[in-house]
């Protein structure tokens, strides 16, 4: 069956690459905001203040890191599951001698692998232009951390999207989850502001949150600020959350294909 | 019989639940019976054909007997396995033909998105070139197979989505709506690959459709629906013979003469002319009898078509 999903990922790829245009016009997106905090960022430092405990390196290469795992690890509802569900292309899938869930997870992240090495050029160019001659100092160990974190990160941030996306069994329309997300994630997830400079009450929480895993830590990681017993820990937290989510999605699968439709 | 090689139901009912009005706080709901207690048996060594009126409960038995749906009670057994588990054995097993819904890749070559169906199957290249060929052939697809879909007719597209339905040779298939929307010619070659891939690769085929051509040139038995009962289920052949009619018109003189065959062979009067339905083995010595008896001018023969057949069926419930 892995055949399948390797036969996927190279119609996946191929999809893709129709869409070309789209997918490079659509780095701007990424490289606006950026630009926008990095130039804020030195704009801060340079008159004198700091922002939390952050130094100006530093908090660059963690805006870029959260800049480029925000795109890769990003949750929301899928349209592709969730006109599935509302018009009936699910009944094909279900036939079929492959898992619903790993047949999605391969199209996800084809996709966002050739989304995300555009953006990490995006990225690199927006650090040469508006960040002088700083040079990202990356640790092998951080790599390592980073690699192992993302690892456990990518099924996780996809299980909540997943999660999200069948909700489509009992509400007519999802898009209010996918608008709502967009306005709170990058606040809650350490995208805007690192969740260290939070209020102590709200960073309690917003650091527990799953949304903080998939964009807060694995940048932190990559600055190089985590020994092993704090990693460790933070990946027995990323497998609770996984394993949460996991029991809570195969509930929501079960009683949602008890109501399922199955139009047309 | 071999439970392996079965379609069975028995006592089957499915039922929806439908939004009758909308409300913020308290939207009602009623029940609607899809299908209603239906049971029996089918060999998969023939075709098998699902003929009904709109909201008859085709689409729904089918949707039932791939184990897309569960039902709200009764028992379904198809090849020895229950379709609503969806155990892998049967989805190996099965393939589904859905009209009017997609499932390859719109944008990319036809041939890259079915070749999808052998990754999905697990089975050669070779296997795969050699069927693709002979499907295509069968179809008479050329060099459309390089073409992406959305640029495609709905004929041709129609072609390509049947195709991947059973690509991988599975002992079942059920195709609902094959030919909806498409030409008379597209239609008929359809119906002939169907017919070819039934003799050639053994393949059953569950057909639920509109159009009685589709039954009566591809399904060996059938099941007549309405209002999700069966009103039917047996020999294709036997049932259109039952219920094969001629039409004889006949004009005559005055209307008192064809008043009088009238009441003597039935049929319906029209001022100097009687129209009689006679059964096909009866129709000759109808017509020795009145060329005999009566002053005929002329008359006519017409056989009813095997659409006039079905309707009355239908409209005789």
């Amino acid at each position: 069956m892995s055949s399948y999903y390797i036969g996927l990922g190279k119609q996946t790829l191929k999809q893709a690459m129709v869409y070309r245009t789209n997918f490079i016009l659509s780095f701007l997106v990424i490289l606006i905001p950026l630009t926008g905090e990095l130039l804020l960022a030195k704009f801060v430092y340079a008159n004198g203040y700091q922002i939390g405990t952050w130094q100006l390196n530093n908090l660059i290469l963690y805006y870029i890191s959260a800049t480029v795992v925000s795109e890769f690890f990003a949750i929301g509802t899928w349209w592709d599951i969730g006109n599935d569900i509302k018009y009936g292309g699910l009944n094909y899938h279900l036939i079929r001698p492959y898992s619903y869930f790993w047949h999605n997870f391969v199209s996800y992240y084809v996709l966002k692998l050739v989304y995300i090495v555009f953006a990490i050029i995006v990225a690199y160019i927006a650090m040469v232009i508006f960040s002088g001659n700083f040079i990202p100092n990356i640790y092998p160990l951080s790599l390592l951390q980073f690699a192992i974190l993302a690892l456990i990160a990518a099924p996780l941030a996809f299980l909540i999207t997943f999660f999200l996306s069948i909700l489509a069994f009992f509400f007519t329309d999802i898009d209010f989850i996918s608008k709502m997300l967009g306005i709170l994630l990058p606040f809650i997830s350490g995208n805007i502001l690192p969740l260290d400079i939070f209020p102590a009450t709200i960073q309690k929480v917003l650091i527990k949150l799953p949304s903080a895993y998939l964009v807060y830590y694995p940048s932190c990681i990559l600055v190089g600020n985590y020994d092993w017993k704090e990693f460790f820990s933070l990946i027995i937290e990323v497998l609770l959350w996984l394993i949460f989510f996991w029991i809570l999605t195969s509930i929501l699968w079960f009683r949602g294909r008890k109501i399922y439709e199955a139009i047309g | 019989m071999d439970y392996k090689k079965q379609i069975e139901l028995k006592a089957v009912y499915k039922n929806y639940r439908v939004k009758t009005s909308v409300s913020i706080f308290k939207p009602t709901y009623k029940e609607i019976e899809a299908i209603r207690g239906i049971t029996f048996t089918h060999s998969i060594t023939e075709n098998l054909g699902i003929f009904g009126k709109n909201g008859a409960g085709k689409t729904t038995l089918i949707k039932l007997l791939t184990g897309i749906l569960p039902p709200t009670s009764g028992e379904i057994k198809v090849l020895g396995f229950i379709p609503y588990k969806l155990r892998k054995e049967f989805k190996k097993q099965i393939g589904l033909f859905q009209g009017g819904k997609e499932q390859l890749i719109w944008d990319i070559p036809a041939i890259q998105s079915l070749e999808l169906s052998r990754f999905i199957y697990g089975y050669s290249k070779d296997d795969f070139l050699q069927r693709l060929a002979d499907f295509s052939k069968a179809l008479d697809i050329g060099d459309e197979l390089n073409q992406p879909l959305r640029n495609m007719s709905l004929g041709q597209r129609c072609k390509m989505e049947l195709m991947f339905s059973f690509l991988h040779l599975p002992r079942l298939v059920f195709l609902d709506e094959p030919t909806s929307g498409l030409d008379i010619i597209t239609r008929s070659n359809l119906r002939s690959f169907i017919n070819f891939c039934h003799q050639q690769y053994g393949i059953c085929f569950v057909i639920s459709s509109h159009n009685v051509k589709d039954i009566t040139d591809c399904c060996k038995s059938c099941i007549i629906l309405d209002k999700g009962n069966i009103l039917y289920q047996g020999d294709t052949y036997y049932l259109l013979e039952k219920n094969q009619r001629d039409l004889i018109t006949i004009n005559v003189d005055s209307e008192n003469l064809a008043s009088e065959i009238s009441r003597k062979f039935g049929g319906k009067v029209n001022g100097n002319q009687v129209v009689l339905e006679t059964s096909i083995s009866d129709t000759n010595e109808i017509i020795n009898q009145l060329l005999s008896q009566y002053n005929i001018n002329d008359f006519q023969l017409k056989r009813k078509d095997t659409e006039d057949i079905f309707t009355e069926i239908l409209k005789n419930e």
